[in-house]
This record gives C-alpha cells, sequence and structure tokens, in this order.
C-alpha cells in the first residue's frame, strides 16, 4: 500500500454524507415506489428525454445559423417549440402548436410561456425569459438555465415534467416537456396550471393558468407480430401516430447469459421513401427475467412520417463493444400505414 | 449469512429487509456517486435511482451473494449515464457561445489523486474506484462491470499510467 491510495481513501472518507437527506431520501424510494415515484418518475423523464431532446436541439434548430438569423430577427421570441425537435417543427408546420403569450414578472424575473403543444405523446411548453449579460462567462453562476424548479398540474393532478433551456441573444429560452405517461387519457381538453418556483437562482411564484387542447390523433397501427431470429426476438406492441411523433413500444428479448447492457440496444425507422426517422427520446427500459430469457420493453420516440409514407421499416440496432452500431436486419418490421 | 436470509425476503417483496440491506450499503453508494459527480444533490440523485432500480429488479437478483455488487454495478451505470448525459447538457447550455476552458489547462502541477481521478475518462476512473476505494480484485470488477478479466487487467494497467503522468510520480503500485 502506497501514500497516495491511503490519501486517496482518507480522502473519500472525508466526504461528508447528508445523513438526514440520504435516510430521507431512501425510505422515501424504498416505501413509496410502488411505481408512483413522483421524484423517480421525473428522474427517469430527465434522464432519457431531457438529453435526447438536447441531442436533437444541437442536431437541428437552436444552433444552426437558420436558427440565429431566425433569432436574432425577432425583437420578442414569440415562438419557441418549433425549433425545438422535428416533430414539432412538423407539427407547428401543419399550425397545430398555439401561441400563447403570456408573462408574469417577478423580481425581476419575466417569464414568458410562449407556445404550447399537445399530442398524445407529450404535452411541450415553450418559454423565453429576457436576460441581458455582459459576459456569457455570467451564466456559470446558475447551475440550471432557466427555470429549475416548478409545480406543475393537469387537470388538478400533479405531474411530473422534464425541462430544458439555452441562451441566444440576450434571451433564455426553453422548454418544458411532459410525457405521454403523465396525460390524462381520456380528456381532449385539460386545464395546465404551471408554478414556477425557482428561475436563476430566484425563488417565488410565477404563475401560469393555461389550455390546452389535444390534437387528434392521426391513426393507430397495431401489428400483431414476433419476430425470432437466433437468440433475440422481437416484437411491437403498438405503434402510434401523432403529428409530433411516432411511438413504437416494443419488446424485446435475448438468453439472460448473453451480458447484453439495455442501453446498448437502438432502432432505426426508415419509410418507405427512404427517408430515415430521426429519434426524438427514449422512455425508461423495463427489465424482465423469465425461462433464462432477459426481456427489456420500452417505448422509444421517432420523427413523425409523412402523410404519404405506406409503409415503415423498424430494425434493431445493437451498439457493439467498440461503439460501432450492428444492426439486426434479420429482425426489421415491416409496418403499413396506410387505412 | 444473515444476509443471505434478508435478500432473500428481499427478492420476496419484503421493503424491510430491502432497507435494511441498503442502511449497510448506504455510505459507499453516496461516496461512490461523490466521486463522480462532486456535489451533493447529484450524489443524492443518483442513490436514489440506483435504489429504486435495484427496487424493482432486485426479484431477478441470481446469486444473492453478490447483492453489494450487483447493486454497486447498478450505481456505477447510472452515475456514468449521468454524467453522460450532464456533458451533453453542459454543451448546450454553454457550448453554443461560450468557450469551456479546456480541462487540461487546470491540472495543477502536483495533484492528488482524489482530483486526479477527474482527469481520467470515465472508464478508467471506475476502475481505480474500484480497486482503491473500494479494495475489489480484478475478478471482482469484471463481474461487476460485465467485462473480461483481461480487458480490466489491461484497462487498469494504462488507468494507472496515466495517473502516473497526472501525478507526476512513480507512486501508484499496481
Amino acid at each position: 500500500m502506497n501514500k497516495p491510495i491511503i490519501k486517496f481513501k482518507e480522502d473519500i472518507e472525508r466526504i461528508e454524507i447528508p445523513e438526514e437527506e440520504l435516510d430521507l431520501i431512501i425510505s422515501k424510494t424504498i416505501y413509496k415506489s410502488s411505481n408512483s415515484n413522483k421524484k423517480g418518475k421525473k428522474i427517469a423523464y430527465l434522464s432519457t428525454a431531457v438529453v435526447l431532446f438536447l441531442t436533437i436541439l444541437l442536431g437541428s434548430g437552436f444552433v444552426s445559423p437558420t436558427m440565429a438569423t431566425i433569432l436574432s430577427k425577432i425583437p420578442l421570441i414569440n415562438s419557441v417549440l418549433p425549433y425545438a425537435d422535428d416533430g414539432l417543427k412538423a407539427a407547428n408546420e401543419k399550425g397545430l402548436v398555439k401561441s400563447i403569450g403570456q408573462t408574469v414578472e417577478e423580481d425581476g424575473v419575466a417569464i414568458t410561456i410562449t407556445d404550447l403543444y399537445y399530442d398524445d405523446s407529450r404535452l411541450e411548453i415553450g418559454y423565453s425569459i429576457p436576460l441581458k449579460v455582459k459576459d456569457k462567462e455570467v451564466l456559470k453562476q446558475y447551475k440550471i438555465l432557466g427555470i429549475s424548479d416548478a409545480e406543475i398540474y393537469i387537470d388538478r393532478k400533479q405531474v411530473g415534467y422534464s425541462s430544458k433551456a439555452t441562451y441566444q441573444n440576450d434571451y433564455i429560452t426553453g422548454i418544458i416537456t411532459i410525457a405521454g405517461e403523465e396525460l390524462p387519457k381520456s380528456s381532449d381538453l385539460v386545464n395546465v396550471k404551471l408554478d414556477i418556483t425557482d428561475v436563476l437562482n430566484k425563488k417565488g411564484h410565477w404563475r401560469f393558468d393555461l389550455a390546452a387542447k389535444k390534437t387528434e390523433r392521426e391513426k393507430i397501427t397495431i401489428p400483431k407480430k414476433d419476430i425470432k431470429s437466433g437468440k433475440y426476438s422481437f416484437s411491437i406492441d403498438s405503434m402510434e401516430l401523432t403529428p409530433s411523433s411516432t411511438k413504437v413500444k416494443y419488446v424485446f428479448s435475448l438468453p439472460s447469459n448473453l451480458n447484453f447492457n439495455e442501453q446498448a440496444l437502438t432502432f432505426k425507422l426508415i419509410a418507405d421513401n427512404g427517408e430515415e426517422m430521426g429519434l426524438i427520446k427514449t422512455g425508461r427500459i423495463l427489465i424482465d427475467h423469465r425461462e433464462s430469457r432477459l426481456y427489456l420493453s420500452s417505448q422509444i420516440y421517432f420523427e413523425p412520417i409523412e402523410e404519404d409514407v405506406k409503409s415503415i421499416t423498424i430494425i434493431p440496432v445493437v451498439k457493439e463493444e467498440e461503439g460501432k452500431d450492428k444492426s439486426l436486419s434479420e429482425l426489421e418490421f415491416v409496418v403499413p400505414v396506410s387505412e | 449469512m444473515k444476509n443471505y436470509k434478508l435478500i432473500n425476503k428481499a427478492k420476496k417483496g419484503d421493503k424491510k429487509a430491502f432497507a435494511q440491506l441498503i442502511e449497510a450499503e448506504k455510505t459507499k453508494l453516496y461516496r461512490t456517486a461523490f466521486l463522480y459527480t462532486k456535489n451533493k444533490d447529484d450524489s443524492l440523485d443518483i442513490v436514489q435511482e440506483t435504489i429504486y432500480k435495484a427496487l424493482i429488479s432486485i426479484k431477478n437478483l441470481k446469486e444473492p451473494t453478490y447483492f453489494s455488487s450487483w447493486l454497486m454495478r447498478i450505481l456505477i451505470n447510472t452515475s456514468l449515464d449521468f454524467i453522460k448525459k450532464r456533458k451533453k447538457v453542459v454543451s448546450i447550455d454553454f457550448e453554443i457561445d461560450v468557450s469551456t476552458p479546456s480541462r487540461e489547462a487546470n491540472i495543477v502541477d502536483r495533484l492528488e489523486l482524489f482530483t486526479a481521478i477527474d482527469h481520467l475518462n470515465e472508464r478508467y476512473k471506475t476502475l481505480i474506484i474500484l480497486k482503491y476505494y473500494q479494495d475489489k480484485t480484478l475478478k471482482q470488477i469484471a463481474k461487476i462491470l460485465d467485462l473480461p478479466e483481461g480487458t480490466v487487467k489491461s484497462n487498469l494497467h494504462r488507468a494507472i499510467q496515466e495517473l502516473r503522468i497526472l501525478l507526476k510520480e512513480d507512486c501508484v503500485n499496481e
């Protein structure tokens, strides 16, 4: 044993344990998590939705020169969602993103809810906050850029959410996402109460009362097919097409002795016109062991498909150890989507 | 043996037994998460998500003797996931028009292992944590990380080499 290692251990032992908080979190998670742990859910969404959303942001509007020009030409930002992902862009082109333009100012922070979108797969709220900074370094004082905490009620039921923001041209623009699982199944018109309690290191109550009308579901196709090839098997439980996304619920199974990491599984969605649909986000993967097989089930959201597309092909893709993608084309599914 | 009984109870859905098992591991879980995030709130979030994942999947735990390793594996995966995502978050928040200071520029001449590991990639960092904080054997590390023992050995060797350069002295023995 040598000195740095002893010191290393000592340093680690000196990491202070926030006993009370830790115990509270542990007991809350264990005793209250009968599938409805709000905090747990929130984390799950943060860990999947937000990140993918960001990836898409990076790959699309927000960083493009076009987007920068658009933003610089608009003195007051009244539209955020169409630039968030290609799904919302497509929905906006069909006139399905609703403009809001409500502003609440408190403690020198003016939050404007810019626009809103609601369908079976998600409810998205766009917002903007004007913020002039001399030096961008100043932004680093904020642990979270934009809204860092809020309570959201949909028809009086509190829901989990994820949110993300970016800064450009004297504005913070951001999006609050409420995933499909949190949304009421039956109502087409919902009341959304938003109480923003923490923003840009300031606490308070920025309250908004909004109404959201659900965009009609276009069609649902449920192929009752199961494909097996070698050690893998793949089936799709359902596929939902909304103007802002294509949601696929799947079950993927393999022998449990393969040491497979569920994060290594992704999918490709290709329309019959050859276009590949970009991934919008993935849901939490549920893992089940049965008869020495591992069953991974989850849902995954892609960009919406064009109206003239007649069928789409879904191909599972596995990331190999070296980071290379391997398409399991023997498991590909062709799903007809026209009536 | 007492643990074995508890684990079997927990597998059958006994939350009290599960809580007892977590109680014994919580300090290590929190400190390990802290090594990745270096902040309290994120570490608490990671511990919480780990416990949640463990709770819903303990029924599938095949070898009760490996409970502790299994739990650590969930925590490490959760932490790595978290780090990966946070990197993306940082990149959108600041990289667009704010330059991120180069990591290397901050390396001071003499570092301690505790801070030096932050300059390793996440895989190497994980190996160092498991080997030198948790005193795991190569075999145990291989099991936790789901890697062949040979890979663990060679990666650990490279991790130590990198650390030696960072620490500028020949002081970490394998």
